[in-house]
C-alpha cells in the first residue's frame, strides 16, 4: 500500500518537474542571440532578431545564425508578430545584447526599452545594451565575421574582456544601466559598435568604437575610443589598455605604456555654494614599447617618460571633461551622484540647478603615473 | 481540466481519509467534516465556473477603510 | 500537565523553527523595499520594536506554566469569551497559511510557469503542509533543522557569488528617507515577518525544558541576522532603485549571479529556498490553527481527523484571498492594520487577563493556606 502511494507520488512529481503546462521542447523554441531595435518608416518599431540556426549540423559547420525581422507598434507587439513567420516561438533566455539605433536613442530615449526588458521575466538582467554607430541598428547584426557562431555573442565577449585588454568600452548590463538611469546626478553611458571594413576587401566586421553619452534618457553624443579610455580611468574598472606617447627628445619612435592598475579619487570643495571638483588619478603602468638609443647614458629617462605621460593623460582628460560639460552637457562621470551620496543636504539645495552648475564646474585633474617595470628588456 | 483535478481531490479525500476512519469520529464531527469539505468544494467549483465570489482581500480592505477612515 | 504535544521538542529546534518561519515569505516578497538603501536601518528598528512584544508572548507562556495554551485560555476567560478568543486566533492562523501559499503560487506563476493554473500548485503545496502537520511537531522540528541548514547554505552561496558585483556606494546616502517613512517601513517589517511569531504561542510548550524568553529572543536575534544579510546583499548587488522596482529582489539577485564563467543561471536553486521556507511557515500556521480548532471541536488529541477539512478550508481561502498579484502586493500596505489586532491586541488582552488570574489565584491560595494553618 505504501509502495503504491510512493509510486503514485513519484508519477505526480514528474509532471511539474517537466515544466507542467509550460513545457516547451528545444525544437519548439527559436533561440535569440541578440536583438536590434530600429524605427521603421511608418513610425513603428522594426525589430531584428539574430536567431541561432539549428537546422545545420553543428559538428561539421559550427553554429551559425540567421536574421529575423518583425514590425509592431510596441516592442512586445513586434516580438509576437515575429511568430507570424516563424514555426517556433522566440526564446529570449540566452539573449546577450540589445542594439538600439541612434535615431531611437535621440528621439525616444531609453525609458521604453529599459522598462520592457526588466518587466519581461525571460530576458536576463545581465544583457548588454549597445548603441549602433551605423545608420541602423540591424546593420551591426549583419557582420560577415562570426567567431562564436553569432555576432551577438562576439559583441558580448568583446565587451566583457575589454576592461582588461583595450580599455575602450563601457560595459552596460541592464541592471547597472537601470540604476545609473534612476540615480540622481548620473547619466548613462553605453558602448558603441560599428561595422569596420577590412583593407583590400569588401567584407565588414563589427568593431567597438567608443561610447554614447546620454543626457537623462536621450542621446547627447558619441565619444571616440581614446576619449572613452580617459573616462574609464575615472569611473570604470580599467585594468588594461595602452598609453602611446611621442617624446621627440628621448626617441623618434612612439613610446607605449601598458596600464596595469588605475585608482581614481573624486572629491569636491564647497566654498559658499561654489563647488569645485577634484580628480586624482594614480596609474600603475609597465613599459611595453620603448625603442630608443641607449647611448644617452645615465639620464633619468624613466622620470621623463612618467612626466610626459602624466601630462598627456591630464590634458586629454581635461579635454574630455570639457567636451562632456559644454558640448554634451551630460554628467557621465557621476560628479552629481558623488555629492548626492556624500552630502545629501547640499544635493537637495543644488539638484534643481545641477545641469547649469555642471556646465561651468571647475574640475582640477592631477595624474600620477608610476612605472613599475620595463618587461623583459632593460631600460 | 481544473474541474477534474478538484473532483479527484474531493474523491481522494473522502475515500482515503474519511471512509476508513468514520468509526473513530463522533456523529457531530462526521457531519462537520463532510459539511466543510463539501462546502469548500462547492465554492471552488463556483469560482472556477465564473460566479463572482467576493475576494477576502476586497472585503478586508473595505472593512479597514470603513473602520479607520483611510 | 497535559499538553497536546506528544513528543517534546528541544529548545534549539524551536529556535530554528522561528528563524525559518521569519525567513518564510520575506524571502519571496523582499523585506519591504520602499526605503531602498535604508532598508537595513528599518530592519534594525523593527527588531527593537519587536523585543517588548516578544517578551510579552514569552510572559504569556510562562504564566501558563507548561499547560496547553488553548485549555488555559478557556480556563482564564471562561467558556464563551474563551471560545471567541480561540476562534479569532484560529482565523488569523488559517488565513495566514492561505496568504503564504498564495504568495508562493503567484511567485511561481510570475517567475517560472505563467501558463500553469495556480490551483494545482496550491493543492500540492498545501497537501505537503497538511501532511507535515499530521506528522506532528516532532517531525516538523526535525524537518526545520534540515530546511534551515539547506536554506542558509544556499544563501551563503548566493552571497559569495554576488560579492564580485557588489558596489558599496549603493548603501549611500544613508538616511535619505524622512523619519516618518522610516518608522512606517519599520512598523511594516515588524508586522511582517516578526510579529507573525504569534503563531508560535500554542507551540512553545512543546519544549519541556527551556525558557520561552530565551527561545523567542534568540529566534529574533538570529532571524534579524539572516534578514540583514539578505537585505545587504540585495541593496549592494542590485542597487536601491532596482530593488524598489522589483517584486522579487532576491530572485533577481540570483539571476545576476555568476560563479566564474561556467556556473550561472542557477536561480532555480533560490526557488528551493523559497519553497522550503514557505512550506515550513504554512505548516506551522496550519498546525497552530488545527490545534485551536481541535480545542473548539473538543477533539484535542485526534488532530489527524480534522486535518483534511482544514486543508480544504485553507485551499478555499487561498483561492479566494486575492483577485490577482497586483491586489496581493497592494494589500501589503493594509496588512499592518489587519494584523495589529491579532498580533498585538489579542495577546495583550490574554496577557493582562492571565496576570490578573494568576494574581488572584495566588492570593486565594495564600488565603486558604493561612486559613488552614
Amino acid at each position: 500500500m505504501k509502495r503504491c502511494l510512493c509510486a503514485l507520488l513519484a508519477v505526480c512529481l514528474m509532471l511539474p518537474l517537466a515544466g507542467c503546462w509550460n513545457y516547451r521542447g528545444l525544437n519548439e523554441m527559436t533561440i535569440v542571440a541578440g536583438m536590434a531595435v530600429d524605427e521603421a518608416d511608418d513610425g513603428q518599431y522594426l525589430m531584428t532578431f539574430e536567431v541561432m540556426d539549428l537546422t545545420q549540423p553543428t559538428k561539421t559547420a559550427g553554429p551559425n545564425s540567421n536574421l529575423v525581422f518583425a514590425e509592431g507598434g510596441s516592442m512586445l507587439e513586434a516580438i509576437r508578430n515575429a511568430k507570424r513567420q516563424l514555426a517556433s516561438k522566440l526564446y529570449f533566455g540566452n539573449m546577450q545584447i540589445m542594439v538600439i539605433s541612434q535615431q531611437i536613442a535621440e528621439r525616444e530615449g531609453l525609458d521604453a526599452i529599459l522598462d520592457f526588458a526588466l518587466r519581461d521575466s525571460e530576458m536576463r538582467e545581465t544583457m548588454e545594451l549597445v548603441v549602433s554607430g551605423e545608420e541602423t541598428a540591424r546593420a551591426i547584426l549583419n557582420s560577415d565575421q562570426k567567431i562564436s557562431g553569432a555576432v551577438s555573442y562576439d559583441i558580448s565577449r568583446i565587451i566583457r574582456e575589454d576592461a582588461r585588454v583595450t580599455g575602450s568600452l563601457y560595459s552596460a548590463q541592464f541592471y547597472h544601466i537601470y540604476n545609473d538611469f534612476k540615480l540622481p546626478g548620473m547619466n548613462v553611458v553605453l558602448p558603441v559598435f560599428y561595422l569596420a571594413s577590412e583593407p583590400d576587401s569588401e567584407k565588414k566586421h563589427v568593431e567597438a568604437y567608443g561610447c554614447a553619452v546620454f543626457r537623462s534618457s536621450l542621446l547627447a553624443g558619441i565619444l571616440s575610443s581614446e576619449e572613452t579610455k580617459y573616462m574609464l580611468m575615472v569611473n570604470g574598472p580599467l585594468t588594461g589598455g595602452v598609453l602611446t606617447l611621442y617624446e621627440p627628445e628621448i626617441t623618434q619612435n612612439n613610446i607605449s605604456l601598458e596600464i596595469k592598475k588605475v585608482e581614481s579619487f573624486m572629491s569636491y570643495d564647497n566654498n559658499n555654494g561654489k563647488i569645485a571638483m577634484k580628480l586624482d588619478i594614480k596609474i600603475n603602468a609597465y613599459f611595453a614599447e620603448f625603442p630608443h638609443d641607449k647611448s644617452e647614458g645615465d639620464n633619468p629617462v624613466l622620470d621623463r617618460v612618467e612626466k610626459s605621460a602624466e601630462k598627456l593623460v591630464q590634458e586629454n582628460l581635461r579635454n574630455v571633461i570639457k567636451k562632456l560639460q559644454t558640448q554634451y552637457q551630460s554628467d557621465a562621470l557621476g560628479m552629481g551622484s558623488l555629492i548626492y551620496r556624500t552630502n545629501l543636504p547640499l544635493w537637495r539645495q543644488i539638484s534643481g540647478q545641477w545641469n547649469e552648475i555642471y556646465q561651468t564646474l571647475p574640475v582640477d585633474v592631477t595624474v600620477k603615473i608610476y612605472l613599475a617595470n620595463t618587461a623583459m628588456v632593460r631600460e | 481540466m481544473i474541474y477534474i483535478i478538484l473532483v479527484f481531490l474531493i474523491t481522494g479525500i473522502i475515500c482515503i481519509d474519511y471512509i476508513p476512519r468514520r468509526q473513530m469520529m463522533a456523529r457531530p464531527l462526521r457531519f462537520w467534516y463532510l459539511g466543510v469539505c463539501l462546502f469548500c468544494f462547492v465554492v471552488l467549483i463556483l469560482d472556477q465556473i465564473g460566479v463572482p465570489v467576493p475576494r477576502i482581500a476586497t472585503v478586508l480592505t473595505w472593512m479597514i477603510q470603513k473602520i479607520c477612515g483611510v | 500537565m497535559k499538553t497536546i504535544h506528544d513528543n517534546p521538542v528541544s529548545s534549539r529546534e524551536m529556535v530554528l523553527m522561528i528563524i525559518l518561519f521569519a525567513f518564510g515569505s520575506s524571502v519571496v516578497m523582499g523585506v519591504n523595499s520602499h526605503t531602498g538603501q535604508d532598508a537595513w536601518i528599518c530592519l534594525l528598528i523593527a527588531t527593537v520594536i519587536s523585543i517588548p512584544v516578544f517578551v510579552m508572548y514569552a510572559r504569556i507562556i510562562r504564566l501558563m506554566d507548561g499547560k496547553d495554551f488553548f485549555t488555559t485560555i478557556l480556563d482564564w476567560f471562561g467558556e464563551i469569551p474563551g471560545r471567541i478568543v480561540i476562534a479569532l486566533l484560529v482565523w488569523y492562523y488559517l488565513y495566514l497559511a492561505a496568504i503564504v501559499s498564495r504568495n508562493f503560487s503567484e511567485f511561481m506563476e510570475i517567475v517560472a510557469m505563467p501558463e500553469t493554473p495556480q490551483i494545482p500548485m496550491m493543492i500540492s503545496f498545501l497537501l505537503v503542509g497538511a501532511y507535515l502537520c499530521k506528522s506532528r511537531i516532532q517531525v516538523m522540528s526535525q524537518w526545520s533543522i534540515v530546511g534551515l541548514y539547506l536554506t542558509i547554505g544556499i544563501m551563503i552561496i548566493t552571497v559569495l557569488s554576488t560579492i564580485a558585483s557588489m558596489r558599496p556606494q549603493n548603501l549611500l546616502p544613508v538616511l535619505e528617507h524622512s523619519p516618518p517613512e522610516i518608522m512606517r517601513s519599520s512598523y511594516q517589517i515588524f508586522v511582517f515577518p516578526y510579529a507573525e511569531c504569534v503563531v508560535f504561542l500554542p507551540l512553545i510548550n512543546a519544549v519541556k525544558h527551556g525558557s520561552p524568553y530565551k527561545i523567542f529572543l534568540k529566534g529574533l536575534f538570529y532571524s534579524t541576522l539572516v534578514l540583514l544579510v539578505i537585505i545587504l546583499r540585495n541593496v549592494l548587488t542590485l542597487g536601491p532603485q532596482l530593488m524598489e522596482e522589483e517584486y522579487f529582489p532576491s530572485y533577481t539577485c540570483a539571476r545576476i549571479m555568476e560563479i566564474g564563467s561556467f556556473l550561472s543561471r542557477i536561480e532555480g536553486t533560490i526557488s528551493v529556498n523559497f519553497i522550503v521556507a514557505g512550506l515550513t511557515k504554512t505548516s506551522l500556521c496550519l498546525y497552530s490553527g488545527a490545534l485551536g480548532l481541535a480545542k473548539l471541536l473538543n477533539t484535542p488529541n485526534k488532530l489527524d481527523l480534522i486535518m483534511m477539512p482544514i486543508f480544504m478550508f485553507v485551499l478555499m481561502l487561498c483561492v479566494l484571498s486575492y483577485t490577482d498579484a497586483v491586489q496581493m502586493f497592494d494589500f501589503l500596505d493594509l496588512y499592518p492594520l489587519y494584523a495589529l489586532p491579532f498580533q498585538v491586541i489579542v495577546p495583550l488582552i490574554i496577557w493582562l487577563v492571565g496576570e490578573w488570574r494568576t494574581r488572584s489565584k495566588k492570593t486565594s491560595s495564600v488565603q486558604t493556606a493561612s486559613q488552614t494553618s
